[in-house]
C-alpha cells in the first residue's frame, strides 16, 4: 500500500516540454511511473520520445484526463506562469496536482489554495516548492532521486528535499511506504497532518518519520495532532536550531520570527506528543531503526 | 467593526486604517504588513505610528520598482556578494564555513556542526549557503570564494548529498572549483571537508581521493565530518 501515488496512478505532466519537464519525466518513467501525457496548449497533438515511449502532448489538463483517465499532474510550470497551471488542474477537477515549481509569489499560492477550497477541494495540492513524493517500487511524481531505496514499511513527510532524501538513504535497508516532500515555502497544500493521517489510514506504514524546519507553526499543529490521532510511533527531526531570528533560511518560510517558529519550541511540541525527536538526521534514524527492531 | 468590539468612536477610523492595510498587503506582493502601535490620538484622529512591511522577492517579475527600495549599503558585504552570484547565503558569527545543496540539508548541517563544536572550544558555523541541486563546478567555484573570503572562517565542511546530480558530479566540480580559484590567484589556504553521500558516492568519493588536494579531507559521514571541520576550526 502507498499514500496519494500508486502503481495504478495515471499521471500528466504541466510543463513536461520544458528543460526541466523532459529531464525529469524521462527519470520518472524510468522508476516505473506511469506517464500518460504531458500538457501544452502550443505543441497539442504532438508527441514526445522518452527513450522508445511515446508521450502524447495535450492542449489541457482537462483535454488530457478526458482522453486518458489521468489522475495524478506534476507540475514543472515556470513561477510566473504556474498559478494559471494550478488553478487549470483544480478547474479539471484532477484528484493531485504537484506542484514542483519554486520562487512561486507567495500571493499566488495563497490565492490557488484558496481557489482549490472555494472548489470543494476535489484536488489535493502538494508543494508548491517540493520534491513531489514517491512510492517506491511504483510510482514516481516528482524529483525525488528513484533508486535510494525500495519499498517499506515506513512513511516519510518532509518539508525539505535533500533531507528527504538523506533520511531515505539512512533507512534504504528497511524501505518506504510512501515519502512526501511537502515543500518549505509559507503556503502550502498538503500538510504534515495531512500525510500523517494518510499514514496513520495506510495498513502497511508501521512507522512514521517527520521532518520540519524553522518558521510558522505546522510541527506543533502536527504534534496536537499525533497526540488526539496518531496510534503508530512517530520519529521526528526539526532543522535549524542555530538559524538566527528574522533571517530566511534557503526556504522562503524558514524564518524564526521573534519568538515564534523556533526549531527548539517545535522540538518540545513534538516530544510532548510522545514523538521521539532526533538531534541529527542520523541519531533520528537510529530512533526510528530501534523502534522498529521493537 | 462591530464584531472586533472597537468603540463607535473610533470603528470609522480604524477601518479606513485596515482597508488601506490590506489594499497594500495585496498591491505590493507583501508577506507582512504590520503596524504597531495604532493610537488614538487626544483629538479622535487614528495614527499608526509605526509599521513594518515584508516584500516578497519571488513577485519581483511583477514589482519591478520593489529593487529600487532595497539598501544595498546596508547589506552584509558577503552576502551583497552572494547575492550578486544568485547564492543563498546568510552570514553567521561562527568560525566553520559551511556549504552544502538543500535549504533543509544546509540547516541541519549548520546544527550538527554547532553540537559537534561543543566538543571543539565552541566553535560555530559562520554561515548559511545553499548551492542548490546542481551544483556545478563553477557554482561550487562561486560558493567556495565567498566563504574563503570571509576572514572569520577557519575552516569550511561541503556537506552534499547526491540526489539527482550523482556524487561524482559534485567531487568533479569541487576538483575543478578549486582549479578555478587557483587559476584565479585565489589559492585555497583553510582546510576543506567534504563529506559525498547518496546517488554515486563510492565514485565521488574516489575522485576526491585521486585529485589529493592537500588540504581537502574526505569524512563519509555526516556528523563525523562536522566534527573533523569544527576539530580543525578550533585548532586554526
Amino acid at each position: 500500500m502507498a499514500i496519494f501515488l500508486t502503481k495504478d496512478s495515471k499521471v500528466i505532466v504541466q510543463g513536461m516540454t520544458g528543460a526541466t519537464g523532459m529531464k525529469h519525466t524521462k527519470l520518472m518513467l524510468g522508476d516505473g511511473t506511469n506517464i500518460v501525457g504531458g500538457v501544452n496548449p502550443r505543441k497539442a497533438g504532438t508527441t514526445v520520445d522518452f527513450d522508445g515511449t511515446e508521450v502524447p502532448v495535450f492542449g489541457s489538463v482537462a483535454e488530457a484526463m478526458k482522453e486518458t483517465g489521468a489522475d495524478v499532474s506534476v507540475l514543472f510550470v515556470p513561477p510566473a506562469f504556474a498559478k494559471a497551471a494550478v488553478i487549470e488542474a483544480i478547474d479539471a477537477e484532477i484528484p493531485l496536482a504537484v506542484v514542483i515549481t519554486e520562487g512561486i509569489a507567495v500571493h499566488d499560492s495563497a490565492a490557488f489554495w484558496a481557489y482549490a477550497q472555494a472548489k470543494g477541494n476535489k484536488t489535493r495540492i502538494i508543494g508548491p516548492n517540493c520534491p513531489g513524493l514517491i512510492t517506491p517500487g511504483q510510482s514516481n511524481a516528482g524529483i525525488i532521486p528513484g533508486d535510494i531505496t525500495k519499498p517499506g514499511r515506513i512513511g516519510l513527510v518532509s518539508k525539505s528535499g535533500t533531507l528527504t532524501y538523506q533520511m531515505m538513504y539512512e533507512l534504504r535497508d528497511i524501505g518506504f511506504t510512501s515519502a512526501v516532500g511537502i515543500g518549505g515555502d509559507p503556503v502550502i497544500g498538503t500538510t504534515h497532518i495531512d500525510a500523517l493521517a494518510a499514514f496513520e489510514a495506510d495498513p502497511d506504514t508501521e512507522l512514521i518519520v517527520m521532518i520540519g524546519e524553522i518558521g510558522g507553526d505546522a510541527e506543533e499543529r502536527a504534534a496536537d495532532f499525533i497526540k488526539a490521532n496518531v496510534t503508530k510511533p512517530v520519529v521526528g527531526y526539526v532543522a535549524g536550531f542555530t538559524a538566527p531570528e528574522g533571517k530566511t533560511m534557503g526556504h522562503a518560510g524558514a524564518i524564526v520570527s521573534g519568538s515564534s517558529g523556533t526549531a527548539q519550541a517545535k522540538k518540545e511540541a513534538l516530544e510532548a506528543a510522545g514523538v521521539k525527536v532526533g538531534k541529527t538526521p542520523t541519531e533520528t534514524a537510529k530512533l526510528a531503526r530501534a523502534i522498529l527492531a521493537g | 467593526m462591530a464584531l472586533a468590539k472597537f468603540p463607535a468612536d473610533v470603528a470609522e477610523g480604524v477601518a479606513e486604517a485596515l482597508v488601506t492595510l490590506w489594499k497594500t498587503f495585496v498591491a505590493e506582493d507583501a508577506l507582512l504588513v504590520e503596524v504597531n502601535p495604532l493610537v488614538k490620538t487626544k483629538d479622535g484622529r487614528i495614527l499608526a505610528l509605526d509599521g513594518k512591511v515584508s516584500l516578497d522577492e519571488n513577485a519581483d517579475f511583477r514589482q519591478p520598482d520593489h529593487e529600487a527600495l532595497e539598501d544595498k549599503a546596508a547589506a552584509n558585504p558577503l552576502e551583497a556578494a552572494a547575492k550578486a552570484k544568485n547564492l543563498n547565503y546568510v552570514k553567521l558569527d561562527g568560525e566553520v564555513g559551511i556549504i552544502g545543496n538543500g535549504a533543509g540539508l544546509v540547516m541541519s548541517t549548520l546544527d550538527v556542526v554547532a553540537y559537534a563544536g561543543e566538543n571543539h572550544g565552541g566553535v560555530k558555523p559562520a554561515n548559511f549557503l545553499d548551492i542548490g541541486g546542481g551544483a556545478s563546478a563553477e557554482v561550487m567555484a562561486n560558493g567556495l570564494e565567498i566563504i574563503l573570503g570571509d576572514p572569520d572562517v577557519k575552516s569550511v565542511f561541503v556537506n552534499v548529498f547526491g540526489g539527482i546530480t550523482a556524487c561524482d558530479e559534485v567531487a568533479n566540480g569541487i576538483v575543478q572549483a578549486l582549479e578555478l580559484l587557483a587559476s584565479k590567484g585565489e589559492e585555497v589556504t583553510k582546510p576543506l571537508v567534504v563529506r559525498l553521500d547518496g546517488n554515486n558516492a563510492e565514485l565521488g568519493r574516489k575522485i576526491l581521493s585521486d585529485a589529493n588536494h592537500p588540504l581537502v579531507q574526505r569524512v563519509d559521514t555526516m556528523d563525523g565530518a562536522a566534527d573533523k571541520a569544527a576539530e580543525l576550526a578550533a585548532a586554526k
